[in-house]
């Protein structure tokens, strides 16, 4: 997504705040949501990932990543953080089954950005049940040992599924590498 | 790196991105990054699991207005007390005063849980100064500061209003819903209403909805063998289910349902979707029935519900579950 707000944000721009919560505030809402237990937790949540978004903003580097995608992993640090420290679980609603169409994504929002079609793409190509064991553990959140009780399945071929599928993932994403300078090599 | 410590090192940061680590874990992997430090600031896994996760939420439900308007007043607090410091740090330069603290330092003092303010803590934020924000895509006039302590009816605000109102209206303005019952009550405004009157009974939101909401739906309770929905005495329990799609909420009318002990086991709120995989409905939320008269609980859902085809109660432990077994089922509502 072009015109980055992270980059401006600062007390010489203090419009961008503003629109930082107009562009990201559902997002970060939905995912708070989804990841906590109550409305409670989850207005605590946001307030926090907010926090946090304005302390690392200047870490945002659109050659990694995108800003939704920046933005939600700052989120899921929060979010992981806080229920770890709860000690309870987030629920898990949502099906996968019907998250499988880009249809539906195209309906937020934000602008699904190419890394998140990648993603789609990767997840898509996963054999059902791998498949099935990303989404609950990325979307849906739950442990590994959760995963394991709810499909039936040993923890070690869980953790070796969702491993597969992140490094699927991560390989998809990859940047490629700038060009070695002309004129160094030999 | 030796192949055991690359994949212990692979398995752990797969596990920070997705379940978090405890904290010996952390230990483990703060251990072994140390050794690799290109490794230390490696986010590629937390990347991949966002990009996921972002792929697959669908952003349509909106941040609550009421939240919105509390984090814009942090963001103004927040980039101030940075302006501040970064001032300050600029004078102790100039000074040849202290030798530099650092901006990321100075902020970092600020106690964070400071900056969180629960939205459950009515007169916290009722009686808090405000900030004046100067967000200009949505500034928070100072008559909007009140809405922060719509707190426990948070986006239901306009709906319990009306329902003090409605109250009011039907006390014909002499029951004591405000501190001074003879102020001219046509002056009040139902922010102020709310956060000073009596707050509405979930029976009475309730009934307003039913009376207000367009696109409500009621649905009787139906009793299955369960023993939680058997009374003993020949009877079932019983009561309805009142949902409103616009809203998103909804209310659950119980009579007959068994008393539970919280410690023991807790009901949970289930609401299948056509546009959801059956295997996943949204879950409802937990509740206890405290005593044998009519127990009233409004539905506080946890993702959007679209076209709800189901509502059931199911009987977890405390806490409630991820994923319901549906071992126990003693109330259903179906949508026909």
């Amino acid at each position: 997504m072009s015109d980055a707000i992270l980059p401006r944000l600062g007390s010489d721009n203090p419009d961008a705040a503003g629109e930082l919560m107009d562009r990201y505030g559902g997002l970060i809402w939905s995912l708070a949501r989804r990841h906590t237990r109550t409305a409670t937790d989850a207005e605590d949540a946001v307030q926090e990932i907010f926090l946090a978004l304005w302390k690392s903003a200047s870490r945002f580097d659109p050659a990694k990543a995108s800003e939704p995608t920046f933005i939600t992993m700052i989120a899921r640090r929060r979010l992981i953080d806080l229920h770890r420290h709860r000690k309870r679980r987030p629920p898990a609603e949502g099906g996968a089954a019907e998250l499988d169409t880009l249809t539906d994504l195209r309906s937020g929002k934000i602008e699904l950005e190419a890394e998140a079609k990648q993603a789609v793409r990767v997840v898509g190509t996963l054999k059902p049940k791998e498949r099935e064991i990303v989404l609950l553990a990325t979307y849906h959140g739950m442990s590994h040992s959760e995963i394991a009780s709810h499909v039936g399945m040993p923890l070690g071929t869980v953790k070796t599924y969702i491993r597969r599928g992140l490094m699927l993932v991560r390989k998809a994403l990859e940047k490629p590498r700038p060009a070695p300078v002309s004129g160094v090599a030999t | 790196m030796t192949q055991a410590k690359e994949e212990r090192t692979l398995d752990l940061l797969v596990a920070r991105a997705t379940e978090g680590l405890d904290p010996t874990a952390e230990q483990e992997l703060e251990v072994l990054l140390a050794q690799f430090p290109e490794l230390d600031e490696d986010p590629s896994f937390d990347l991949a699991a966002a990009s996921i996760d972002v792929a697959y939420t669908m952003p349509q439900q909106p941040m609550p207005e009421n939240l919105r308007n509390l984090v814009a007043a942090q963001a103004s607090d927040f980039f101030e007390s940075r302006s501040f410091s970064t001032e300050q740090q600029s004078l102790a330069v100039a000074d040849e005063a202290e030798s530099d603290k650092g901006d990321e330092g100075e902020r970092d003092r600020i106690n964070d849980s400071d900056r969180v303010v629960s939205l459950s803590d009515h007169r916290a934020t009722a009686t808090r100064p405000q900030p004046e924000t100067t967000l200009a895509s949505d500034s928070v006039a100072p008559d909007s500061v009140a809405s922060k302590s719509l707190d426990t009816t948070r986006w239901l605000g306009w709906l319990a209003a009306a329902a003090v109102l409605l109250v009011a209206i039907m006390t014909r303005a002499s029951a004591p819903i405000e501190p001074d019952p003879s102020g001219p009550t046509s002056t009040i405004e139902p922010s102020t209403l709310v956060e000073t009157a009596v707050e509405p009974t979930p029976a009475q939101v309730r009934q307003t909805m039913l009376a207000r909401a367009t696109d409500v739906i009621q649905l009787d309770w139906t009793a299955t063998d369960d023993p939680a929905a058997q009374t003993g005495s020949g009877t079932s329990a019983s009561g309805d289910v009142v949902w409103s799609s616009a809203a998103q909420t909804g209310y659950m009318r119980f009579s007959g349902l068994a008393v539970n002990d919280p410690g023991v086991y807790q009901y949970q709120l289930w609401i299948f979707d056509a546009e959801q995989d059956e295997r996943y409905p949204i879950d409802g939320g937990v509740f206890d029935i405290a005593n044998d008269g009519e127990t009233v609980i409004r539905i506080d859902p946890k993702l959007r519900v679209v076209s709800p085809t189901l509502f059931a109660i199911t009987v977890e432990k405390p806490g409630g579950v991820v994923v319901s077994s549906r071992e126990r089922l003693p109330l259903l509502a179906k949508v026909s």
